[in-house]
């Protein structure tokens, strides 16, 4: 083939820039750490840290979800409990004060306990956590249980329990309603117990024994269920956060460069850059021009 | 017979001159773009005869040649529209970069995750107010973030289209030339047929315009049996034809409002965005490709906008409203799904009713179940409702010269709506969480810039008319449309995150196209002007070469006139 003269500087310029490119690609990737930046640069690639990013952003919504729930769920299994003590102080009470040796005035100081333990199980019941009742179910606003005065505990809260969205497919409760009949039961053996002791009514304390023990295991149970729902949230929570630490490693993986590959990449573009601007002084030295002085 | 020497010596010193001329016309071009190495055509003069013997005469420069293959020089042309074509595509895919966003900032994928996730947080804390604040935060964000990329879209599109413009003007100047061209080429060759007069150097000015138009627009070189020189467009159009050159001009508003671009005379269209150049890759650009990003990027709104609408106007929320004002206008008369009405989701509203739940000043419902208020497809119309409204205890209801229709509790009272099975609200913009139709027109509500109140997250008791603060119904369900697949405006059903990555993944593939074949195109230009360079090219050693040797028989001649004068003066002095 014939040659021109600017067909020898032409090939050397068009190697130069590819190589050129490859360098200033190579720095990009190194600088960044990662094999893409943009969509134009790959955009299947691109797709696949959108939707891996997107899994990690709801990944961490899960948890922190996870962590409302834990959050209520704790505090209201640590006010059950309490409320568990309060039933368990009144059957102690209760075995206590419906002996026949009790005389009327240490009656009337163990209803002045059981006062105070009904007022506590009122106020563990109306609870409110970060300025939410924690029992009104979705009436947080309101208190869950009102006193109309002569004793009689009703609930005000709503029917409705307080869900938790974990996930696209995982709802949770995450309360404890207080329209459950165990706090009513609660309630209602409490109010027997001091009306029997108001009015020294041994046989009704001895009747009350029943019901306030019946309705200390209905608040165990009651406890019970929430640990158990703790727990079960619990082993989602660690779920989760393997998942998260498989997304951070997928990727990491996925876009993360070879940095040896480029480094190897760059050595091999720089003297390929050197060689062909030696090439291009030499290119201009051998010339006829040159012996013909 | 001594002179014919002096005459044939003389001749060769002219030729010789001539060639060295030619050499020097070389050596000038040695980098003129289009230029074609020439050579001089050296014939020998007509011989004499004497007696039976044939004498030469000399020499003489017949013509001068240019050294071309017209089948790289189509190839060149041919190749110079797709490159161009690919050229521009692929510069003007690379401006729109930043609106895809990248890794270190993902842009609309990363503002709407952000939306969702603040929907989950205030589903999961539906009675907490700064949550309420988040969500509004985000959503500012994301709209502004849909708005950017729509406005961005949408500017880059204008430049594009003005680009166009420019290119008209420049190959409407190179049709001037090459017009103009071809009368001085016609001129200086006439009357000198077979080459000898041939003008090389407008003709190889003339290849690099129609090279240079064949950029902007394709072009075909039509041969016409009588050496005139024409061009046509690849629909037929005449472009040039010897000194007439015909325009290039913009015609009628194509989809999306740009013009196509036209013969100035017919008016018939001068290309197809399909058939390459810069002008074909400047209007596939402008309506195939940055168009129909935008048209992805407003179903992408126009499918947030309605879905998170439908779900929202049906809400309550933390207070119960007092007054209400629809964010879209209407035609008052005709019924709501009419085409003429200007909301952009009226054609969505379906038969159906909506309730309107009306408490009184301490907040207890005053009918209990409220009041459902009917709307009938193809029927009911914007003083229909207005005129059912009124008729419920406790709300008195306006429409507005625009046709906003306003809903306002008697004093002490307020209401609440809910159970919309006939997208009314949503299409009008009643209860709204967005306004707007599209990416360019996308907003938050009025009501919930001015009041995070006015976020709505549970749902009114359809028994009872009750709304409870902790009520997470309505967030649970705007969370839900997270991954739901939506199509509210008649395109696939996609969710809104798939939607975006389509779109990242579609403008990704569209650039990798591009520079693949841009890359491929490039690469062959290079390859046919190397093979251009090999027949065209001048190569300064063997012009020197050939410089030398035409300085030798240059010298030879000169020696020859020196020795035949010599001869002469032995001759003269004979006969002095």
């Amino acid at each position: 083939m014939r040659i021109s003269t600017s067909m020898l500087y032409n090939n050397l310029l068009t190697g130069i820039n590819k190589q050129q490119n490859i360098q200033n690609l190579g720095n990009a990737k190194v600088a960044s750490g990662t094999r893409f930046q943009t969509p134009a640069e790959a955009g299947l690639d691109y797709k696949v840290s959108l939707d891996l990013r997107h899994s990690q952003l709801n990944v961490q919504s899960s948890i922190d979800a996870i962590a409302t729930v834990e959050s209520r769920l704790g505090m209201s299994q640590t006010l059950l409990n309490d409320m568990s003590n309060v039933m368990r102080r009144a059957q102690a009470v209760a075995v206590q004060q419906s002996s026949a040796q009790i005389s009327n005035a240490e009656r009337q100081a163990g209803l002045q306990e059981m006062t105070h333990l009904a007022n506590q199980f009122l106020s563990d019941s109306n609870q409110q956590w970060q300025g939410q009742a924690l029992f009104a179910g979705t009436a947080v606003d309101k208190q869950a249980f009102t006193d109309d005065g002569l004793g009689n505990i009703s609930y005000t809260g709503s029917a409705q329990d307080r869900i938790v969205s974990v996930s696209a497919n995982q709802q949770l409760v995450s309360n404890i309603r207080g329209d459950n009949p165990a706090f009513a039961a609660a309630f209602t053996a409490l109010q027997g117990f001091k009306t029997a002791l108001a009015t020294n009514d041994v046989a009704a304390m001895q009747s009350s024994l029943g019901a306030l023990s019946s309705a200390g295991n209905g608040m165990i149970d009651l406890t019970a269920d929430a640990g158990a729902r703790l727990n079960a949230v619990q082993v989602s929570k660690v779920s989760f956060e393997d998942m998260k630490l498989n997304l951070d490693q997928r990727l990491n993986t996925h876009e993360a460069v070879d940095v040896a590959a480029v480094v190897a990449e760059l050595q091999q573009s720089s003297i390929a850059l050197q060689a062909a601007y030696s090439q291009v002084a030499q290119v201009k030295s051998l010339s006829l021009i040159n012996f013909l002085r | 017979m001594i002179f014919d020497s002096l005459n044939i010596a003389a001749s060769s010193l002219r030729t010789q001159q001539k060639a060295i001329d030619v050499v020097s016309h070389n050596i000038a071009n040695v980098n003129t773009p289009g230029y074609s190495r020439q050579a001089g055509n050296m014939v020998t003069s007509t011989p004499g005869q004497a007696g039976v013997l044939n004498f030469g005469r000399g020499v003489e420069m017949q013509s001068v040649q240019r050294m071309i293959n017209p089948v790289i020089s189509q190839a060149q042309i041919n190749n110079g529209t797709q490159l161009s074509y690919w050229t521009s595509m692929n510069s003007g895919l690379s401006s729109v970069e930043n609106v895809f966003g990248s890794l270190q900032s993902t842009g609309l994928a990363s503002a709407l995750d952000d939306f969702f996730i603040s929907w989950k947080q205030l589903a999961n804390n539906p009675q907490d107010n700064g949550q309420r604040v988040n969500v509004r935060a985000k959503s500012s964000s994301l709209v502004t973030s849909l708005n950017n990329m729509h406005a961005q879209l949408q500017t880059v599109q204008a430049n594009t289209d003005s680009n166009i413009d420019q290119a008209i003007t420049s190959a409407n100047l190179l049709l001037n030339d090459i017009a103009k061209l071809s009368t001085e080429i016609a001129r200086q060759e006439a009357g000198r047929p077979g080459g000898a007069g041939a003008a090389n150097d407008l003709r190889d000015q003339r290849e690099q315009a129609v090279r240079n138009l064949a950029k902007l627009i394709p072009v075909q070189n039509v041969a016409t049996g009588d050496a005139s020189f024409m061009l046509q467009t690849q629909n037929g159009d005449l472009l040039t034809q010897d000194g007439v050159a015909n325009q290039l001009a913009r015609g009628a508003a194509v989809g999306g409002g740009f013009s196509s671009v036209v013969m100035a005379g017919s008016g018939s269209p001068a290309l197809s965005a399909s058939q390459g150049g810069q002008i074909g890759g400047l209007l596939d650009l402008r309506d195939n490709k940055i168009g129909n990003y935008i048209q992805q990027v407003d179903s992408i709104a126009a499918n947030l906008i309605f879905s998170v609408n439908q779900v929202h106007a049906s809400s309550s929320g933390s207070v119960n409203h007092v007054t209400l004002t629809g964010e879209q206008s209407s035609r008052v008369a005709l019924p709501l799904d009419d085409v003429t009405q200007i909301a952009p989701f009226a054609a969505n509203i379906q038969s159906g009713s909506f309730n309107i739940h009306v408490y009184d000043a301490a907040g207890a419902a005053v009918v209990p179940g409220g009041t459902a208020v009917a709307i009938t497809a193809g029927v009911t119309s914007m003083n229909d409702v207005a005129t059912a409204l009124n008729a419920v205890a406790g709300i008195t209801s306006t429409v507005d010269a625009t046709g906003r229709l306003t809903i306002n509790a008697v004093a002490g009272q307020s209401f609440a709506l809910a159970g919309d099975t006939s997208n009314f609200l949503a299409a009008y913009e009643i209860n709204n969480f967005f306004q707007g139709g599209g990416a360019g027109s996308l907003g938050l509500s009025a009501a919930i810039q001015t009041s995070v109140n006015g976020i709505n997250t549970g749902q009114t008791d359809p028994l009872t008319s009750v709304n409870q603060a902790g009520d997470s119904r309505s967030a649970l369900a705007i969370l839900a449309l997270q991954d739901a697949p939506l199509s509210v405006d008649g395109t696939s059903s996609l969710s809104l995150h798939n939607r975006t990555t389509s779109l990242s993944v579609q403008y990704g593939t569209d650039v990798s196209t591009s520079k693949q074949q841009n890359d491929y195109r490039t690469v062959e230009a290079t390859s046919i002007e190397t093979q251009r360079q090999a027949i065209s090219g001048v190569n300064v050693d063997e012009e020197l070469i050939s410089m030398i040797k035409f300085q030798r028989a240059y010298e030879a001649s000169a020696k020859i006139i020196t020795t035949t004068n010599q001869m002469l003066d032995s001759l003269l002095g004979l006969i002095r």
